[in-house]
C-alpha cells in the first residue's frame, strides 16, 4: 500500500514536470521581428540623431534579445525583445516631438521677420 | 499541542512578512505610476493620444496586478518598464499633435503676411485686410478654442479670467530684457490673441519685495512693456494691450524664503472676456497683507 502511493505520487510530480515542460514559452519569433521592424523605423523616423539614449538603448536591447533568443532564454528573449521594441517607439515618438517643435519655432520666427519687414514699410510709406 | 500552536505562530509570521515584502515600494511600478500620472495630467496628451494613453493604463493595470496577485517582481518589473515608457511616448506624440496644430495656424498666418507684404515691392501697402475669411464660430466654441490653444502654458481659470504666467526666468536677472526661452510662449499668446480677435489682454508685472519700493516698482513697469512690446512686434494692435508694474504688491507666496521670492517674480498675462472686458484686480493680494512703507 505504501508502495503504490509513492508510485502515484511520483506518477503526479511527472505530470506536473511535463505540464510545466507544455507551458514553456515559445520561440519569440514574433517579438524578435516586431522590435526590429520598430528599431528600423525609428532609424528611418532620424531617431539617431534626435533621440540617440532612447534609440542606442532599443538597439542594444534587441541585440540582447537575439543573443538571449541563442541562447534558448526564451522569457528573457521574449521580454527583451518586447522593450527594444517599446523603447524604439518612444525614441520615434520623441523624434516626432522635436521635429515639430523645430519647424514650429522656425515658422514662428518667419512670422516675426516678415511683420517687421511689413511695420517698417508702413511707417515708410 | 504546545509545539504545533508554535509553529503555527511563526508559519503566521513568515505569511505576514510576506505580504509585507510584496506592498514594499517597487521602483519600477512607482516609476511607471509616476510617469502614467504626468501624461494623463497633460491635456495634449488627453487631445492628441489618447491610444497611447488607455494602453499605458492597461499594460501600468497588468503590472500592478501581476505584483499584487502573483507576486512575480520580475515579471511586474517588465511590464511596469513598458507602462512606462508608453507613458512616456503618449506624452512626446501630444506634444507632437500639438506642434502640428500650431504650424497649421502658424502657415496660414504667413501666408496672410506674405500676401500683405507682397504688393509692397510695387510701392503700394496694404492696409489690414478685412476678416472675411474668418468663419463664424459660437461664443462657446471660441471660449473652448482660446482654452486649448493656451492649454501649453498651464493657463489658469481665475475669477478674472483665463491667465498665462511668464516665470522670473524668461527674464534677465534683475533686468527687463526678455530671453529667447520665452518666445515660443509669447507666439503661442500672439497666435490666441490674432484666432481670438475680440479679446484684449493685461500685462502685470510683479517682484518680490527685496530691494527698494521704488526700483521694483521701475523693474515690474519696464518688464510690463517689454512683455507688451513682444506682442506688439507679433503683430497685435497695442490697443488690445494693457500693461502695468506693480511691483512688491500682489504677492503670490512667502517673501521669506527664495523658491517664494521666485515665484512671485513673475509676469500674468489675463486674457479678457469676448466683449473685450478686463476685470480690475480685487485691492488685497491673495497670500495676505503687505505692511506699507
Amino acid at each position: 500500500m505504501k508502495h503504490r502511493s509513492s508510485i502515484f505520487i511520483a506518477a503526479v510530480i511527472a505530470t506536473a514536470l511535463l505540464g510545466g515542460c507544455a507551458i514553456a514559452p515559445a520561440a519569440p519569433t514574433a517579438q524578435l521581428a516586431a522590435g526590429r521592424t520598430a528599431v528600423d523605423q525609428a532609424r528611418m523616423a532620424g531617431a539617431m540623431e534626435a533621440a540617440p539614449i532612447e534609440y542606442d538603448g532599443a538597439r542594444a536591447k534587441l541585440l540582447r534579445a537575439e543573443g538571449a533568443y541563442q541562447a534558448q532564454d526564451y522569457t528573457l528573449a521574449t521580454r527583451l525583445a518586447r522593450e527594444a521594441e517599446v523603447d524604439a517607439q518612444l525614441a520615434q515618438a520623441r523624434t516626432s516631438a522635436i521635429r515639430s517643435q523645430q519647424a514650429l519655432v522656425e515658422i514662428n520666427a518667419s512670422i516675426r521677420a516678415l511683420q517687421s519687414e511689413i511695420d517698417r514699410a508702413r511707417r515708410g510709406g | 499541542m504546545r509545539n504545533s500552536t508554535w509553529t503555527c505562530g511563526i508559519g503566521a509570521l513568515f505569511v505576514c512578512a510576506g505580504c509585507q515584502t510584496v506592498s514594499l515600494p517597487n521602483p519600477e511600478l512607482e516609476s511607471a505610476r509616476e510617469s502614467y500620472r504626468t501624461a494623463q495630467a497633460d491635456p495634449r496628451v488627453q487631445r492628441y493620444a489618447p491610444v497611447e494613453l488607455n494602453r499605458a493604463r492597461e499594460t501600468l493595470q497588468h503590472a500592478e496586478a501581476e505584483m499584487r496577485e502573483n507576486g512575480n517582481t520580475a515579471l511586474a518589473a517588465h511590464l511596469a518598464y513598458i507602462a512606462r515608457q508608453r507613458a512616456l511616448m503618449a506624452t512626446e506624440l501630444g506634444v507632437h499633435g500639438y506642434a502640428e496644430e500650431q504650424i497649421k495656424t502658424a502657415n496660414a498666418r504667413r501666408d496672410e503676411l506674405i500676401a500683405q507684404a507682397g504688393p509692397r515691392d510695387s510701392g503700394i501697402v496694404q492696409g489690414p485686410s478685412a476678416d472675411t475669411r474668418t468663419q463664424p464660430l459660437t461664443p462657446e466654441q471660441r471660449a473652448a478654442r482660446l482654452q486649448a490653444e493656451l492649454a501649453a502654458l498651464q493657463a489658469r481659470n481665475t475669477d478674472r479670467g483665463i491667465v498665462v504666467t511668464l516665470s522670473d526666468a524668461a527674464f534677465d536677472v534683475d533686468s527687463a530684457r526678455l530671453r529667447s526661452s520665452a518666445d515660443p510662449t509669447l507666439d503661442t499668446i500672439a497666435n490666441a490673441l490674432r484666432e481670438n480677435p475680440e479679446r484684449r489682454v493685461m500685462i502685470e508685472a510683479f517682484t518680490d519685495s527685496q530691494g527698494l519700493d521704488s526700483h521694483n516698482l521701475e523693474l515690474s513697469a519696464r518688464r510690463a512693456g517689454t512683455v507688451r512690446q513682444a506682442l506688439v512686434d507679433r503683430g497685435i494692435s497695442a490697443q488690445r494691450i494693457e500693461a502695468q508694474g506693480l511691483g512688491e504688491a500682489f504677492p503670490i507666496a512667502t517673501n521669506s524664503t527664495s523658491a517664494g521670492r521666485q515665484s512671485n517674480r513673475r509676469v500674468e498675462i489675463l486674457f479678457s472676456d469676448t466683449q473685450g472686458r478686463l476685470v480690475s484686480r480685487p485691492m488685497r493680494g491673495s497670500y495676505g497683507s503687505r505692511p506699507q512703507r
